[in-house]
């Protein structure tokens, strides 16, 4: 789940949490020039995934300190919130319970971000019949707001599935990934329906998975990427390739992914590197799937 | 009411662990491949504890057969559902197989004399009996081709309602969900003159949102997973039946074992299976919280009522023994919860 663009977007976390960190209201003027915008396009733009995962740390320490000068101020909310989740993603292979923890700060930040509307912050918790009711009182603009909450919050859910009490949270997570479906499909290139077509194939219909629905969100997120965001492809042949038993759409899937350029546009190196990795990774695995 | 997903069953106490998304390369390559690669499905996901402990079963198994004898896992349903599963287990594409409901009691029909309504009061019962019974079970399966390497939990099943439901007369006046094809509630819902509507478990949740069922029965954590407690507001405070899984390997495939290998795979097996049990049994009774939390009601069956629908059971049973299990096996477990009842009497 929030793991969307899973390891790709560690990157990106870099380039996020400049962009947020430019906005942020009073922040030092250093911040908010043009040199924060210049390295996050140059990190987006980068190859080299380690480099690029080892800077994150730094700069999230950093928006927490600067959130302690602007408490609950929304944008630094947002980064640290989209920061986590993505630096989160990088490390849950080699140490989930460490992920875990990051993707639960990553939550806190998103939550915080949603509970500053008063109205909205007692819902998040409340049971599944109540909280549908902050339908009324999320506004269109706040898209990234919602998102990043729930990325962060089906993340932490993925890594809790010994739970009860955070299984029983996933509802909630769809729902707002459904809400934003219908204000702005296009986020984040697609992104809700990667999640969601993730969502609808990681069960077998006995168990309430959908491979049908699994499969139109994935085209249809191909389709709003025009086939530039090589994990979405990846993160079909992982999950719905897998779960259909479709071994030769699984190979084709990673193949064209291997084969295909991964500086157009050159804002989608970072991310496209990463999904080239696993692409490689999950093609050598190919007969430990099938 | 009854089974709810135990017949037609999913195999809803592994499902508990289900992941969205994992994201890790979950699957570690597994080494090399042992002399013997036993193949097997279950339809429950990575990342969840039935998983789990195959995996441990796995990597003891291989490491006390100097890796000989390790399994291939298929798991999330990728093999198809359990009736699939069983057919390839028939001609050989699959070796074994983790079931829930449905391919435990297709391999071997007597498991249901097990799901019978009000059967079992608690768990101390369960385990008496089926310790008591494990030598009928196990025979039974190998007479049909395959040998029983463990039990999973599915556990107690529920009814769940949008109106509060104390008794039979409540149900009566409902739109109430049957598993498709599954024997004993149909018998049990004709006796009781329910209006009984039957779907596929991937058609419940829907149902309920579209008010086409308003009565609906599961183990607490199969509510859960499936999402359908967030679509009802009740839930009656009685345990109607006991639903379990099995794991199940090819009889020809473990033959073909050395016999000192035999008796390792067994062994480890039943072992850690009976583990992942008390962690189902955990998960249960944490599902329970986790609803009253999401603000469910609980509501006590009414004592009058609750006789007419013991009575209506037995009305039943008849028709059931003989058919949907053999009488041999129902009067076995008939006779071994009296001797546990006697002796458990202060």
């Amino acid at each position: 789940m929030g793991k969307i663009t899973t390891a790709s977007r560690l990157g990106l976390v870099l380039a996020c949490c400049l962009g947020h960190w430019g906005c942020a209201g009073k922040l030092t003027a250093w911040a908010a020039g043009n040199l924060v915008q210049d390295v996050a396009q140059a990190t987006a733009k980068h190859d080299d995934m380690v480099l690029v995962g080892r800077a994150a740390p730094t700069f999230l320490l950093l928006m927490e300190g600067l959130l302690e000068s602007n408490p609950g101020n929304s944008q630094l909310l947002l980064g640290l919130c989209e920061g986590y989740v993505s630096y989160g993603t990088l490390v849950e292979a080699e140490d989930p319970q460490r992920a875990r923890a990051l993707y639960k700060r990553a939550m806190d930040y998103g939550r915080q971000a949603l509970a500053k509307n008063k109205k909205i912050g007692p819902l998040l918790d409340a049971p599944y019949g109540e909280f549908v009711g902050l339908e009324q009182y999320l506004k269109d603009d706040q898209v990234a707001q919602v998102f990043w909450a729930a990325s962060s919050w089906g993340a932490w859910i993925s890594l809790s599935t010994d739970s009860m009490a955070a299984l029983a949270q996933l509802p909630k997570v769809i729902y707002l990934m459904e809400w934003i479906l219908e204000r702005d499909e296009t986020f984040f290139n697609g992104s809700p329906h990667v999640f969601l077509g993730v969502y609808h194939a990681a069960l077998p219909p006995m168990l309430g998975g959908n491979p049908e629905k699994s499969r139109a969100h994935f085209e249809r997120a191909r389709q709003l990427s025009q086939g530039q965001v090589l994990m979405v492809d990846v993160q079909m042949a992982r999950f719905y390739a897998r779960q259909i038993f479709d071994r030769d759409l699984y190979v084709q899937l990673l193949e064209q992914v291997v084969a295909a350029p991964l500086d157009q546009p050159p804002e989608l190196t970072l991310q496209n590197t990463a999904a080239q990795a696993m692409a490689r990774k999950l093609l050598n695995e190919t007969d430990d799937f099938f | 009411m009854r089974r709810m997903i135990s017949s037609k069953k999913i195999a809803l106490s592994y499902l508990l662990p289900f992941i969205v998304a994992v994201v890790g390369f979950a699957q570690p390559g597994q080494a090399q491949n042992p002399e013997h690669l036993i193949k097997l499905a279950t339809l429950a996901p990575d990342g969840s504890s039935w998983l789990a402990a195959v995996r441990t079963i796995d990597t003891q198994v291989r490491a006390q057969t100097d890796g000989a004898v390790g399994f291939k896992v298929y798991p999330g349903g990728v093999q198809g559902d359990e009736d699939v599963m069983l057919r390839k287990m028939r001609i050989g594409q699959l070796h074994a197989g983790g079931f829930g409901g449905q391919g435990t009691s297709h391999a071997f029909a007597d498991i249901l004399a097990l799901e019978m309504p009000f059967l079992f009061q608690n768990y101390d019962e369960v385990d008496y009996v089926l310790a008591q019974m494990d030598g009928f079970f196990s025979a039974g399966y190998q007479a049909n081709g395959y040998v029983l390497l463990g039990w999973s939990d599915i556990g107690f099943v529920h009814l769940l309602s949008k109106a509060p439901v104390q008794g039979v007369s409540d149900i009566q006046k409902r739109k109430v969900w049957r598993l498709e094809g599954e024997p004993i509630t149909q018998v049990l819902f004709g006796k009781a003159g329910v209006t009984s509507v039957p779907l596929a478990i991937p058609d419940v949740l829907l149902g309920l949102q579209t008010n086409l069922v308003d009565v609906v029965y599961a183990s607490p954590v199969a509510a859960i997973v499936l999402q359908w407690f967030t679509r009802v507001k009740y839930v009656t405070e009685l345990p109607i039946n006991y639903s379990l899984g099995a794991f199940l390997i090819d009889k020809r495939v473990f033959d073909k074992l050395d016999p000192a290998h035999q008796t390792i795979l067994h062994d480890t097996a039943r072992k850690v299976m009976r583990q992942q049990m008390e962690q189902s049994r955990k998960d249960n009774l944490e599902a329970i919280e986790v609803m009253r939390a999401n603000g469910l009601e609980f509501v006590a069956p009414d004592p009058d009522e609750l006789a007419t629908f013991k009575q209506l059971v037995r009305e039943s049973t008849p028709e059931l023994v003989g058919n949907a299990f053999s009488t041999q096996a129902y009067e076995q477990i008939q006779q071994h919860l009296a001797t546990f009842r006697a002796n458990d009497q202060p």
